[in-house]
């Protein structure tokens, strides 16, 4: 055994080094083998100590929360001095502070890896407070966080490369009513990521309001249709209130931005909309905004939008065409009859049936109209004039 | 004497949220409770039966068994059912208030909450419950 061994070893030790022909292949073989194992062995190696690391970080970041947990409930839950409680804000600052002063000293000893680490968890630990709580612990988590100076991280995080980091932090300042980040908040609503500028949106509106929509919509270079939809979510909450700044954004140089307000107005329904739509529709907009914009007057209902809605049923564009057919059947008055009875000669089958459908809302002399058109000349016109009326008696019980 | 009048009350807080199952336990035991708490539905079913505490707080979403599964199975129960229950909720899922009142809960609150309010509510469902047993 010992000679079989030193002999292996030997030969190993020298193949390497002979470089004759028949072991030149053996060699570079031998040699591949030894660096992909070694290879291996540093990776495996680097994954045990990364992961051992990820799970020691893991189970101090538990214990310190339950720590910190379990600390901020207890000094959240003192009852504050009845003195300083009913002094001024000062006062109860004054208590809030003594309340924090043993931790505050602890973490200013502690190395700047650890410290950061305290920090994260009481942040995490406060936004819990945060979401969960409202009344009087407010004030007090507030004052937490300005105190602790946890903020920083998060702030400097919304200048990382990465954008998930940048989103994250985003939220989180959000989650935290961070005013000091009103100014990287707003920046971010430039990012290049649309996640990044949704969740800075979305914090401005938990920081400032519904006043934060101003910059929102002045400075969004486009809303994608995801942060359309949850943007409208958190507008739509405002409703009335939100109805300047939407108005305010018709003049925005983003197209998309222009129809997400323009939607949104509709969705609201607010009426003081309609003059500023009106005059939006006579600037001579970009057609898909043009439409979107008529649809929106026919769905407010007002009817100062008739010669607005009118002027839009002759236009050269097809789309505008169909929604201002909609918008007028919306409106529901019989003004305007005469050019949905010609879109409903003239038009293509589209515009044929958007305008049967217009004629049959605009009360009785409209649908008068329509059983008229039943004896049209043109085939396709008598069609779909019989398939709205059968549609219409059915949903009637008629027939 | 009736020594069961000095007894504190006890509550059993089901919570699987640590942050703010910490929190209601101080502010009960500072109003003078005794508080158990526990972070999901089964402990929190199968404490009910070990101790029959005064009141029970129930978070809706919790894992093993939901609240609603819990207080369906309190209702049940010979020994809990007159139990009073005080549901905690989501703001955002005001529908389970409904279907909470409709299984037996006695009232409930939405998250966000003001640790005050809370306190006022229990002792207002304690009252009515004290009120009911005399």
């Amino acid at each position: 055994m010992k000679f079989f061994l030193s002999h292996l070893s030997a030969s190993i030790l020298t193949l390497p080094f002979s470089f004759s022909p028949q072991h030149f292949g053996l060699t570079i073989i031998f040699l591949f083998a030894v660096a992909a194992t070694l290879f291996v062995v540093t990776m495996s190696l680097l994954l045990v100590f990364r992961k051992g690391r990820e799970v020691r970080e893991k189970k101090v970041r538990e214990s310190l929360s339950k720590h910190y947990s379990s600390f901020f409930a207890n000094i959240l839950m003192q009852d504050i001095p009845p003195q300083a409680a009913a002094r001024s804000a000062g006062e109860r600052f004054r208590f809030y502070k003594s309340s924090l002063r043993t931790v505050k000293k602890g973490i200013e000893r502690l190395p700047k890896r650890t410290r950061l680490l305290h920090k994260s968890v009481m942040r995490s630990v406060l936004i819990d407070y945060l979401k969960d709580l409202k009344g009087e612990t407010t004030e007090k988590i507030l004052y937490y966080i300005y105190s602790l100076d946890i903020l920083d991280e998060p702030i400097f995080m919304m200048d990382s490369r990465r954008w998930w980091i940048r989103a994250t932090a985003a939220k989180e300042l959000g989650l935290l009513q961070a005013k000091r980040a009103i100014v990287p908040l707003t920046a971010a609503l430039e990012d290049s990521h649309p996640d990044v500028q949704f969740q800075a949106m979305q914090s401005l509106l938990m920081i400032v309001g519904v006043s934060a929509l101003r910059n929102i919509l002045r400075l969004s270079k486009s809303v994608s249709q995801g942060t359309a939809v949850a943007l409208s979510v958190i507008i739509l909450e405002y409703r009335e209130e939100a109805v300047p700044y939407l108005l305010e954004s018709l003049t925005s140089s983003s197209p998309s931005v222009v129809l997400f307000s323009i939607a949104l107005l509709g969705q609201i329904g607010f009426v003081s909309a309609v003059e500023s739509l009106i005059q939006f529709c006579l600037s001579d907009p970009e057609p898909i905004l043009y439409g979107t914009a008529v649809e929106t007057l026919g769905r407010l209902g007002d009817e100062r939008a008739y010669p607005v809605v009118i002027a839009a049923i002759q236009h050269s564009h097809t789309s505008i065409r169909l929604k201002a057919l909609e918008a007028l059947g919306r409106l529901g008055e019989k003004k305007g009859m005469d050019v949905v009875i010609e879109r409903m000669r003239k038009g293509d089958i589209a515009e044929k049936r958007i305008a049967a459908h217009a004629l049959s809302h605009l009360s009785y002399d409209g649908m008068n109209a329509l059983y008229e058109l039943l004896n049209s000349p043109d085939t396709v016109t008598r069609m779909i004039a019989l398939e709205v009326t059968e549609e219409i008696e059915r949903g009637r019980g008629l027939s | 004497m009736n020594f069961e009048n000095l007894m504190p009350e006890t509550i059993l807080v089901a919570e699987d949220q640590r942050t703010i199952l910490n929190l209601i336990e101080f502010k009960l035991k500072n109003s003078g409770y005794e508080v158990i708490v526990v972070q999901d539905g089964q402990t929190a079913l199968k404490k009910a039966n070990d101790i029959l505490p005064d009141m029970i707080l129930l978070d809706i979403m919790m894992p093993l068994m939901t609240g609603f599964e819990v207080l369906a199975a309190l209702k049940k129960g010979e020994n809990t059912k007159n139990i009073p229950v005080l549901l905690i909720t989501a703001q955002t899922r005001e529908d389970d208030v409904i279907k909470g009142l409709e299984l037996g809960a006695d009232d409930y609150i939405l998250k966000p909450f003001s640790p005050n309010e809370l306190v006022a509510r229990i002792k207002t469902v304690l009252l009515r419950n004290n009120k009911k047993k005399s």
